[in-house]
């Protein structure tokens, strides 16, 4: 076990994922290993709520073992994760939107924690990191879903933006054009945070 | 490059999407310009705050809760494939099954009957032999010849 432990840490994503294609658990443990941090940041980024974002990661990995026998190398194994993190956030957000029409209250961002400051932090320190955090969020929330997208999966989590594109099925000139949108829009609602 | 065409590209210059000319010419043009520079400090300040106050607080590794979990669903799936049909719903299916077959049944009645109508003219001509003559019966033109032929040959068989 351990000796394919370390053999696994030095495959490649596509080993790993071929591996897991075969019902390998130990290649999934790995998988899960390399890439959690990286949905759960792009979730947390999406929805400003921790525990939803410990769930939809969660729900991510599931949908990938589930669906392990349809995984075919045909590009970035981040890409292919990313791909069903996506499609469960937006699922999400439809479940939300016919719940509220329903008039049944949900939230789609749930209430952000405060932020754990660095250990010795001043009171007024974290107090300003806790409105820059809240400012950071609600600028972000104004973003369109595509351009908060882009940004949180090219600077937040630095996705290739070859993968981004393929995640977002649009070209690459786009996926950058949105996130350009996206830090000009949040620069614009930090000025005053800033100054 | 001014410093119009460098603060429009510095989020790209920061995110290395530029090709290697004009990121020289920007690092350049930074090298001599405050107000260029003091704009790509604010750039890389929004960006260093988003990137802290986006990422999950408190990553934990939750592999075997996950797997946990996947064994649950994939056992209560095996569940329902092998679970045994309730009563009411095999009664129900039959049901739905007689009607099904009845309606079947009435519809084509009909059908049956016309097919009978079609069909008789041809039962009593092929029946020659109890025929004295041609009777003035409607049948389609390639069997009227046949019939007709037919219907001389017997006549003219000794009996």
């Amino acid at each position: 076990m351990t000796v394919k432990r370390s053999t696994l840490r030095e495959a490649t994503d596509t080993a790993l994922m071929l591996e897991v294609r075969q019902g390998d658990e130990i290649a999934f443990e790995e998988l899960y290993r390399r890439f959690h941090r990286r949905l759960l940041n792009f979730f947390h980024g999406m929805g400003r709520d921790a525990q939803l974002a410990e769930d939809l990661c969660h729900e991510t990995f599931m949908r990938v073992w589930k669906l392990r026998v349809r995984y075919a190398p045909t590009g970035s194994v981040a890409a292919y994760l990313f791909t069903f993190a996506r499609y469960i956030w937006l699922e999400r957000c439809r479940r939300v939107k016919r719940h509220r029409r329903a008039g049944i209250p949900v939230s789609l961002d749930g209430q952000d924690q405060l932020a754990v400051a660095p250990a010795g932090s001043r009171p007024d320190e974290m107090a300003w990191r806790s409105e820059l955090e809240s400012e950071i969020f609600a600028a972000l929330e104004k973003l369109p879903d595509d351009q908060r997208m882009a940004f949180v999966m090219r600077d937040i989590e630095g996705v290739a933006m070859e993968d981004i594109a393929a995640v977002m099925r649009c070209p690459v000139n786009t996926v950058r054009s949105r996130k350009i949108l996206a830090v000009k829009k949040l620069r614009q609602a930090l000025q005053g945070v800033f100054a | 490059m001014d410093c119009i065409d460098v603060k429009a590209r510095l989020v790209e210059y920061l995110d290395d999407g530029l090709p290697f000319e004009q990121a020289r010419s920007i690092r350049s043009h930074l090298t001599r310009c405050y107000f260029c520079q003091e704009e790509l400090d604010d750039v890389k300040m929004v960006l260093r705050t988003s990137q802290h106050a986006l990422k999950h607080p408190n990553p934990r590794n939750r592999f075997d809760t996950l797997m946990s979990e996947i064994r649950i669903r994939e056992a209560e799936q095996h569940t329902l494939t092998l679970r045994p049909k309730s009563p009411v719903r095999v009664v129900l299916g039959r049901l739905a099954a007689v009607v099904v077959i009845i309606l079947a049944a009435v519809f084509a009645a009909p059908l049956a009957q016309g097919t009978r109508d079609l069909v008789e003219p041809y039962q009593n001509t092929f029946n020659l032999e109890k025929m004295s003559e041609p009777q003035d019966i409607r049948v389609p033109l390639a069997c009227g010849a046949f019939v007709a032929h037919r219907f001389e040959i017997t006549r003219r068989m000794p009996k």
